[in-house]
């Protein structure tokens, strides 16, 4: 299922000219077969596998819940061995969290959101297969752990020092902090070519507040992804360094602390329930007004909301460690946060009864489930805030009860509005319906049996279970509500079968399904049921935000190809490049086409992450090596380069292609990068000063190990590249490109010195990794600098060869433009760590 | 009886419940009768002893014995009643024969078959009665351990009652909505749904129960936790009814200013005024609570116990004992009446102290002392557990925990100064070769005052007058220790004693012989 047949479909009524127009596109977008269709990059086909192999992580992360209440069912069982129950906790939880939850909800969001703004495909064609692979990779070298029997087993948060090499000696961590990383390179792809594809593709005229809430709700989405993956990155990289190299950043005895590994958890883990929260509810907001019949009441307030939600949901995860010992006053400070972010969730809820209140709605099959959503929603909400107190909160801390309310918030607000959103787009996917009968069985098996396994479970918490026990003994009142919990869990499964049954069954015997069958408003339904590779013959020009309502011909027109760039004739994918503010069209976006060096990379990564699993250092580096090189080759492919677009004939009237301008996405999808390098080093900035205030033994030596003067020397290297290129792109702004090559490799030559004089800084400085947290954090950081410094000056060689080549110049001038962003950001977080790492300990330390 | 066998005045309790429970209306003098009865038989020390002991021995056969239960909810009332008396024997003769009915717990079948058996108009009446039974049930417990309970505990347990009693009403309607909009076979599935109501109704006790509080934090906690829970099921039936009511109501001609003026009445009146209000009446009365926690200097300074955590057992040292430090494990004996400060730590992961009952959890973190203030409103005996996951035998890592009178807590420390114990592992000529054999294989980790110093695994000075070992895996009693010297890695897998196979059983028996008698 994971290649639809995507054959163009003529339509009968159509005149000659636009069936060409259609076969035209197609000799374009459409997919190729056989082997060949591990090189596709549209976004429709890669939408639907991340959805069918999200669904797979699903079942096994399903069967391992299954495997906890057989053995939680009566006291003292002895199904599972001890080892064998921690492994099976921690990889439902890992599963469903990282292999299920969050990439299920972007495989939708890159199926839908082209198609929701009137566009073709997301913007970086090729960093969606990227993302797809790492997934796929990451999730089976993950999964095949339990395989193994050496899944990690030290709960799904990793605390240290229980998943420290000591006392987690086994595979297991290592299993976790490398396959997690891998699969998070996946969510920031996509999260980076979402926000750039929301604010800078979408069709004529759809101002930002003419998009669909769905968009909203998925640019907050993509963009706490990028700012809120990166502290966990940092976090598994530096427990993978003390577990592989003995960098004691978490080990008290050398300086470390492992209330930091919580701190970068749940910088990362409390962002990760809104990251959940947030497309599910942008199912909602999508769902409601259609089956409502009338536009949804306070379009304002729900942006509004979400936007909240986004900001405050960064200041709230302390309350995942209130029992820490953290000062009150902080403590103070949080519970109120935590409660706060009652308001927006609340803004929403009203908004959705105020819209059923206001229209006429219908209940469907997906609203049975938004049904569902709203009562287990809402219940989990009001425990979340009962939580949020911290007197209650130390009382049922890791108890059953906190589990109850996690599954609350997590399958009431991100599964059930999953399949209401699935049944409501499966005519869409399939062009068929699914069935009435099998879908409502499976919602009211699917609710009872929840509410059986998770009401009860709040309760089992009260009279005090704790979490995570593999076994119970009988007297303390838990055993009958532990089997109920049990037997409703299996309710559960057999409804979830039945769901999936369905969804199964229908693309073959589900009834064909009429053109936009629920008579929605937004564009994805303008689309052919399936959907064509291109999406859209012509792209409209869009007044209000509720296009399909306002013109219910417009799906006619634009098959026809009355609308814009219905033009096959250059052999280009292309759609429109327009302002990310009002939607006037700016340039014409060219897309690569299907390639194989995403598939080749993510290959030489899972080679890397594997190596580093089985400590075959040596193999892990040409891996790196190798994957940077399919990297930078697939970057070759860009702009004036003969597979791009070497042409820049555009037809009369319309704007340019966008790598002849200064204003391709491109920039855009840099600084979206940059912004996670940046949360990432920030995170980097807060693991120095906390474990300089807070750790209970880190020493500061009597003087930095540090060159000042060297790191000096670097810095003001630096700043001159840096300073040279920026000439150099206000030069190419004017349309200069005088002596353009040999300028890129004296920048890039200034590059390498500048890593040549920190990498003298660092050996020099003769640092102890293994002994002090001190100096590990030290070397992290330099090694961080020589890493992006080394990045910019090879990719500034690279510039200097294309100009050769004649795919940069005056004529095309955009890729300058894209990597002096890079040399920007070195350049400030170069100063920023000498400020910290070298300065300060001078200023502060004497 | 200083030590009591804590678990079987909860398992005397619980099996109590159920015999409440299975009476009917008419029976309320045999209950009165039951509980007397109860309280005249001193609790039977032996009998669960020997229960607790064969535990991880027989296993399968418990497991077996629980699924005929489960299985079988409908065992008729007669069986059950008949289940009841056997426990009762089994308390009064001791005879371990009867395990199987006592583990039984035979509760699973008792509900299903009380709640089929009535009428939904009859629910409020038995849960008055239930109240009724729950009070004698206090007492009885109480009695048994020679306390009687606080006044205002009664009148708390029937606050909850009454909140229960609404509870029961809302499910109701909640069922009621749910059949006005669902197919007939969905209503079916409506009795399971009182069933569930019912059950949630049923014991709050059991001896690490947050609902049943013995310390005025925890209490408090718990009057919150009532209210919060009222409130939200009023938000959650209120919106849920709204949210249901929009598919049924007319239709009504609005101007686009009059949806504007209701959508924006629900925006924020639902949307922002009443999380507001509901977060400030929250934290109002929350964070004062929270303060009763912390370990704010007092007058009197407080007795000051700290808790190390290890994999998988907890030391506990009395630094402010009079005479000396007093250093124990797996127990933890506190003054009730007073405050006490616990400042607690791990040795090696992060664990977690937990006194349900009393109060808050703090986690124990190495290199940190975290430090958490209870108080026991009056001598009893408390249930605790690692409440932060910590392994492989997280879930056997067990405290038990005793509250007692002060002048009964200064003689427990007096007897356990060191050269109290250290004259106690020395006396009797006949333990020499345990003596010896415990220098050979255990002292390097295992301290026994006058004897070793080890640190790595429990201190053992006085191993004899605990209440189980292996940090409550099985009960204390003759040959218990012999057992867990010789099956300790089937017993507990994982933990972190070498298995003793390459010492003879003659040694382990004598080993084994010669702990019990370290009995301060």
């Amino acid at each position: 299922m994971t290649t639809i047949n995507r054959e163009v479909t003529p339509q009968g009524d159509l005149p000659e000219n636009p069936k060409r127009l259609h076969y035209d596109l197609h000799e374009i977008w459409g997919n190729p077969r056989g082997l060949k269709a591990l090189t596709i990059v549209n976004h429709s086909t890669l939408g639907l596998r991340f959805m069918v192999t999200g669904m797979a992580f699903f079942l096994i992360g399903g069967l391992l819940a299954m495997l906890v209440r057989t053995q939680l069912a009566f006291p003292d069982q002895d199904f599972m061995s001890p080892d064998i129950y921690n492994q099976v906790t921690t990889m439902h939880g890992t599963v469903m969290m990282f292999l299920f939850a969050i990439p299920m909800l972007e495989g939708l969001a890159i199926y839908m959101i082209p198609k929701m703004i009137g566009a073709r495909d997301l913007v970086c064609p090729r960093l969606t297969s990227l993302g797809y692979w790492c997934y796929l990779f990451g999730g089976i070298i993950l999964s095949f752990s339990l395989v193994l029997e050496m899944a990690p087993n030290s709960g799904w948060f990793m605390y240290t020092p229980l998943s420290s090499s000591e006392y987690s000696p086994g595979l297991g961590s290592d299993f976790w902090l490398l396959g997690i990383t891998f699969v998070e390179i996946s969510a920031l792809s996509a999260g980076v070519e979402l926000v750039v594809s929301i604010l800078r593709t979408r069709t004529q005229g759809m101002a930002l507040h003419k998009m669909p809430l769905f968009a909203w709700y998925i640019l907050a989405m993509a963009l706490m992804i990028v700012v809120g993956f990166p502290p966990l990155i940092l976090g598994s990289i530096l427990l993978e360094l003390e577990r592989a190299v003995g960098m004691p950043f978490f080990e008290v005895a050398g300086g470390g602390d492992p209330i930091l590994w919580q701190h970068l958890f749940w910088l990362f883990g409390h962002p990760e329930v809104y990251i959940i929260f947030l497309p599910a509810a942008g199912i909602v907001s999508t769902l409601i007004p259609v089956f409502a019949g009338r536009p949804i009441v306070g379009y304002g307030w729900v942006v509004f909301a979400i936007a909240v939600t986004g900001f405050i949901s960064f200041g709230l995860w302390v309350h995942h460690m209130f029992t820490v010992g953290i000062p009150q006053l902080a403590q103070a400070f949080f519970s109120a946060a935590s409660m706060l972010v009652a308001v927006p969730t609340a803004i929403q809820v009203f908004v959705w009864l105020a819209t059923l209140w206001l229209g006429k709605p219908k209940m469907k099959l997906p609203m049975l489930w938004i049904m569902g959503f709203l009562i287990i929603f809402v219940c989990g909400g009001l425990t979340g805030v009962m939580l949020a107190l911290v007197p209650f909160n130390w009382q049922v801390h890791d108890t059953h009860f906190v589990v109850a309310h996690m599954h609350y918030v997590l399958v009431g607000g991100m599964f059930f509005p999953l399949i209401a959103g699935l049944y409501y787009w499966l005519p869409l996917f399939s062009g068929r319906m699914p069935s009435e009968t099998l879908g409502k069985w499976g919602f009211w098996l699917t609710f009872l049996g929840f509410n059986g396994t998770f009401l009860i479970m709040h309760w089992t918490g009260l009279l005090g279970m704790p979490r995570r026990v593999y076994s119970y003994e009988t007297g303390m009142g838990w055993d009958i509500f532990n089997l109920l919990s049990s037997m409703s869990g299996f309710v559960m499964s057999a409804g979830i079968a039945m769901v999936l049954l369905d969804f199964t069954l229908h693309f073959r015997f589900g009834k064909p399904a009429k053109h936009n069958p629920w008579n929605a408003d937004t564009l994805e339904w303008a689309n052919n049921m399936p959907p064509s590779a291109y999406n859209f013959v012509s792209l409209p020009s869009v007044e209000t935000r509720h296009p399909l309502w306002d013109n219910p011909d417009l799906p006619r027109t634009m098959a026809e190809g009355q609308h814009s760039l219905a033009v096959a004739t250059h052999g280009r994918r292309e759609m429109w490049g327009s302002d990310p503010i009002t939607g006037k069209v700016r340039e014409i976006i060219h897309l690569p086409g299907n390639s194989w060096w995403p598939l080749f990379a993510a290959m030489a990564l899972a080679v890397v992450c594997i190596s580093l699993l089985t400590r075959l250092y040596p193999l892990a580096g040409i891996a790196v090596v190798i994957a940077g090189l399919f990297l930078l080759r697939w970057s070759w492919e860009n702009g004036a380069h003969p597979k791009a677009a070497p042409d820049a004939e555009v037809a009369p009237g319309d704007p340019p292609l966008h790598s002849r301008t200064m204003d391709g996405p491109g920039l855009w999808a840099m600084s979206i990068t940059l912004l996670a390098n940046g949360s990432f080093f920030l995170s980097y900035l807060f693991g120095w000063f906390y474990l300089w205030t807070v750790s209970p033994e880190w020493q500061l030596p009597e003087s930095s190990p540090l060159s000042l003067l060297g790191l000096i020397l670097a810095g003001a290297v630096l700043t001159a590249g840096t300073g040279i290129f920026e000439k150099l792109v206000r030069g190419l702004r004017q349309g200069k490109d005088t002596g353009l090559a040999v300028d890129m490799y004296c920048i890039s030559a200034l590059g390498f010195v500048q890593v040549a004089i920190t990498l003298w800084v660092l050996l020099s400085a003769n640092l102890a990794v293994t002994e002090t947290s001190h100096d590990a954090v030290i070397m992290v950081g330099l090694a961080y600098a020589l890493l992006h410094g080394g990045l910019g000056a090879v990719l500034t060689l690279l510039q200097g060869l294309r100009v050769g080549y004649g795919y940069v110049g005056a004529h095309a001038p955009f890729e300058p433009a894209v990597v002096a962003q890079w040399w920007r950001y070195n350049l400030v977080t170069f100063w920023i760590l000498v400020g910290a790492l070298a300065v300060l300990p001078r200023i502060i330390g004497s | 009886m200083m030590v009591k066998k804590y678990t079987s005045i909860v398992d005397i309790d619980s099996d109590c419940v159920f015999i409440d429970q299975l009476s009917t209306q008419q029976s309320c003098h045999s209950d009165q009768d039951c509980s007397q009865q109860r309280y005249r038989q001193s609790p039977g020390k032996n009998c669960t002893g020997v229960v607790k002991a064969q535990q991880p021995i027989q296993r399968g056969q418990r497991e077996h014995d629980h699924r005929d239960d489960g299985v079988a909810p409908a065992g008729n009332q007669t069986a059950n009643t008949g289940h009841g008396y056997q426990i009762y024997n089994a308390c009064r003769t001791s005879n371990p024969s009867t395990k199987s009915a006592y583990t039984g717990q035979p509760q699973t079948g008792a509900h299903p078959k009380r709640v089929a058996a009535q009428q939904e108009t009859d629910i409020a009446c038995d849960q008055r009665h239930q109240r009724g039974d729950r009070e004698v049930d206090h007492h009885g417990m109480q009695r048994m351990a020679g306390y009687s309970r606080a006044a205002n505990n009664r009148s708390l347990s029937s606050f909850f009652h009454g909140h229960f009693l609404w509870a029961e009403k809302v499910v109701q309607e909640m069922r009621l909505c749910i059949q006005r909009l669902t197919p007939q076979w969905v209503k079916s599935l409506s009795t399971p749904l009182a069933l569930l109501a019912s059950l949630l109704l049923a014991g709050c006790a059991g001896d690490k129960s947050i609902l049943d509080p013995a310390g005025q934090a925890a209490r408090d906690v718990v009057m919150i936790w009532w209210v919060m829970l009222g409130f939200g099921t009023v938000v959650l039936v209120l919106v849920t009814a709204f949210w249901l009511y929009t598919f049924k109501h007319k239709e009504v001609a609005r101007t686009p200013a009059e949806e504007r003026k209701i959508a924006r009445r629900w925006i924020i009146g639902g949307g922002i005024v009443l999380p507001v209000a509901s977060i400030t009446a929250l934290l109002a009365f929350g964070v004062p609570t929270g303060q009763r926690l912390l370990a704010l200097p007092l007058g009197e300074p407080p007795e000051v116990i700290e808790v190390i955590g290890h994999q998988w057992w907890w030391e506990v040292r009395y630094p402010g004992a009079e005479g000396g430090e007093v250093v124990t494990s797996n127990q933890l004996i506190m003054p009730a009446g007073e405050p006490v400060d616990f400042h607690v730590s791990g040795a090696d992961v992060i664990h977690a102290f937990w006194v349900p009952r009393l109060g808050g959890k703090i986690d124990m973190i190495p290199g940190r002392v975290n430090k958490i203030r209870l108080e026991a409103d009056e001598p009893a005996v408390f249930g605790a557990q690692c409440a932060e996951f910590c392994g492989a035998q997280h879930a056997q890592m067990q405290l038990y925990v005793e509250a007692v009178a002060r002048d009964e807590y200064e003689a427990w420390l007096a007897d356990r100064q060191t050269n109290e114990l250290s004259a106690l592992a020395e006396n009797d000529q006949q333990h020499e070769p345990a003596r010896e054999a415990f220098m050979t294989h255990c002292a390097s980790c295992h301290r026994v005052a006058g004897l070793s110093s080890g640190g790595e695994g429990p201190d053992l000075s006085d191993l004899g007058s605990r209440t189980s070992l292996g940090a409550g895996i099985m009960a204390m009693e003759e040959g218990a220790v012999t057992r867990w010297l010789q099956h300790h890695q089937d017993l507990k897998p994982g933990n972190k004693m070498p298995p003793h196979d390459d010492i003879e059983t003659a040694t382990l028996e004598s080993l084994g012989a010669w702990l019990e008698t370290l009995t301060p």
